[in-house]
């Protein structure tokens, strides 16, 4: 029963994953003609796959693990992961780009509300806005090192776009690479929580990404090649500088420590993407799509909100329903009316756009 | 490694491209004047070599307009630079057809127009050629691209000056002329400045393209 029981969680994580997560680091890489080169892709979600396992973020302990080890037990894991899975799916199907990462803790959060609201919120709030804010500036910095090597000087464009498309190809590693350290505190939290010895957990684990890779890997590719269109408007710069900012936010945010009240989170690419873009866009004196910009802000607020809201509602229903406190409903109370708000601005500034 | 050698060829493949469209407009240029002049002979030298150069080009734009979609991270560019590929395509197309033209129809020029037929041939592809340099500098130094194209804008308007002056002359002077014979001269003028045209939409789409390339 426990395998079965692991084995759907981390089926259920998996496809959450890869259809936000790692569809739209992807992406980014598009441009650089990445798919063509299958060997290269496998190679880099080895690499993903590898440091996720073997080597997850410092500080596991204190970060996005607390809410999962608050969790009473995998079951709730596999609701928070389910319920996820149902946010992405109706969220893509209004255009918004989710990230998995932020849906899921949001849903944790929702079940352990009581023990741990008052001590990992503000470090989870801290965390995003953090990362979003570093990646923004990185995306900046990246692009105006870009813009003051090149200016004035007579490159072919064609040449640029070779010196930016290896540097894709050497950026892709790097981000498989913080994206598995960042993530493996997750998987490594998942494998504590279920009650198989570590190696098990580990064959497990490995077995069930590697068959969703497998079945997923066309849609995923179909995904983010969709999810490239939104490169058209920007120069082979701000992808670059993207593509930096995402790979360097990623793991500075996993190795180094970070100051109270921060926690290690795994960070949703959807969100730093959007930040480094609109920091390079800014930079480079390049357009942005407003309705691209306000889907990733929105995907930034509603979803979560969204995952927290729907798993409230079945831990006060469900099976593992617990015994409702005031201080839940208060909170239930203002999440649901600051959903109900951001939803009716985004539909109200969508139909203006 | 990165396919460097693929960008290079595909860099000379540009150059090439270009190279060809300048050749097109001199093979032109010499095609109307041995048909003005009665060199049969050349004109028809000059009609297989069109021929063999269109034949090239279309081969080598398909080729790049390929290799610009698989081997290149250009999501801004490559969309404008396509868009340069078929408005340089209308112009290769109009030299080609054009010159077919004459040797299908055979248009009666009098001798007296023959000067002024070749001056509107001269400003119209002069105004081409001016685009050539420019589309070849907006891949290197896009800063020089605003100064060569002036040259085409310039030739442009003196080839609607001279078409306008060879139809007036056609219809106002001419009288001994049948309406269909001044109709088909009307025809050919109109034509050979359509090039002139065609030349200041591609420096337009070059002065777009290079305002979007400043970094």
């Amino acid at each position: 029963m426990d395998y079965l029981l692991l084995i759907f969680v981390l089926s259920a994580a998996s496809v959450c994953f890869f259809s936000s997560e790692l569809s739209e680091l992807l992406s980014v890489f598009m441009p650089g003609s990445i798919s063509r080169n299958r060997f290269f892709i496998i190679l880099c979600f080895t690499l993903m796959l590898v440091c996720a396992l073997f080597f997850p973020s410092a500080r596991v302990e204190g970060g996005a693990a607390s809410l999962i080890d608050g969790t009473d037990s995998v079951y709730e894991i596999l609701i928070s992961c389910l319920i996820s899975l149902i946010v992405i799916l109706s969220s893509a199907h209004f255009g918004v780009r989710p990230g998995f990462a932020y849906c899921f803790l949001s849903s944790c959060l929702a079940l352990n509300a009581t023990s741990l609201l008052s001590s990992s919120l503000p470090g989870f709030f801290a965390t995003i806005i953090a990362s979003a804010v570093l990646s923004f500036s990185l995306g900046a910095l990246a692009a105006f090192l870009l813009k003051i090597t090149l200016k004035g000087r007579a490159i072919h464009l064609l040449k640029l776009s070779l010196f930016a498309r290896a540097s894709l190809w050497v950026l892709m590693p790097l981000c498989a690479l913080g994206l598995g350290v960042n993530w493996g505190g997750l998987v490594s939290s998942l494998e504590l929580n279920s009650a198989l010895d570590g190696t098990t957990s580990r064959i497990i684990a490995v077995s069930v990404a590697l068959l969703s890779a497998a079945i997923l890997g066309r849609t995923i590719l179909r995904k983010a090649s969709r999810s490239s269109a939104q490169w058209d408007d920007n120069s082979a710069y701000c992808t670059l500088s993207v593509a930096f900012a995402v790979a360097l936010t990623l793991i500075l945010l996993s190795f180094i420590p970070l100051p109270a009240p921060m926690i290690t989170l795994p960070l949703a690419v959807a969100s730093l993407i959007t930040a480094s873009r609109e920091g390079a866009s800014l930079v480079l004196g390049e357009g942005h799509s407003s309705q691209a910009m306000l889907r990733g802000v929105y995907a930034f607020l509603l979803c979560p909100l969204a995952s927290y809201l729907l798993t409230f509602l079945t831990r006060i229903q469900g099976p593992y329903a617990a015994a409702p406190q005031s201080t839940s409903y208060t909170v239930l109370t203002i999440v649901a009316i600051a959903f109900a708000a951001l939803c009716l601005v985004y539909f109200t500034r969508s139909s203006r756009l | 490694m990165f396919g460097r050698k693929k960008t290079d060829k595909l860099i000379q493949d540009i150059d090439r491209y270009f190279d060809l469209m300048d050749q097109q407009l001199l093979v032109f240029k010499e095609g109307v004047r041995n048909y003005l002049y009665d060199g049969q002979q050349a004109f028809n030298q000059k009609l297989s070599s069109m021929a063999e150069l269109q034949a090239e080009i279309e081969v080598l734009r398909r080729s790049l307009e390929n290799s610009l979609y698989t081997q290149t991270v250009l999501e801004r560019s490559r969309a404008d630079i396509m868009r340069l590929f078929e408005k340089t395509r209308t112009i290769t197309d109009t030299l080609n057809d054009s010159l077919t033209q004459f040797e299908i129809e055979t248009p009666f020029v009098p001798s007296e127009l023959n000067s002024d037929f070749l001056k509107l041939t001269e400003l119209s592809c002069n105004a081409a050629q001016a685009v050539v340099p420019a589309a070849k500098a907006y891949f290197k130094l896009p800063e020089s691209v605003p100064d060569k194209i002036q040259r085409s804008y310039y030739y442009e308007k003196e080839a609607i000056k001279q078409s306008q002056a060879i139809k007036r002359t056609v219809f106002h002077k001419m009288t001994s002329l049948k309406l269909s014979e001044r109709f088909h001269l009307r025809y050919f003028a109109l034509h050979i400045e359509t090039l002139s045209k065609q030349a200041a939409n591609v420096a337009d789409q070059l002065a777009v393209m290079t305002i979007r390339r400043a970094l």
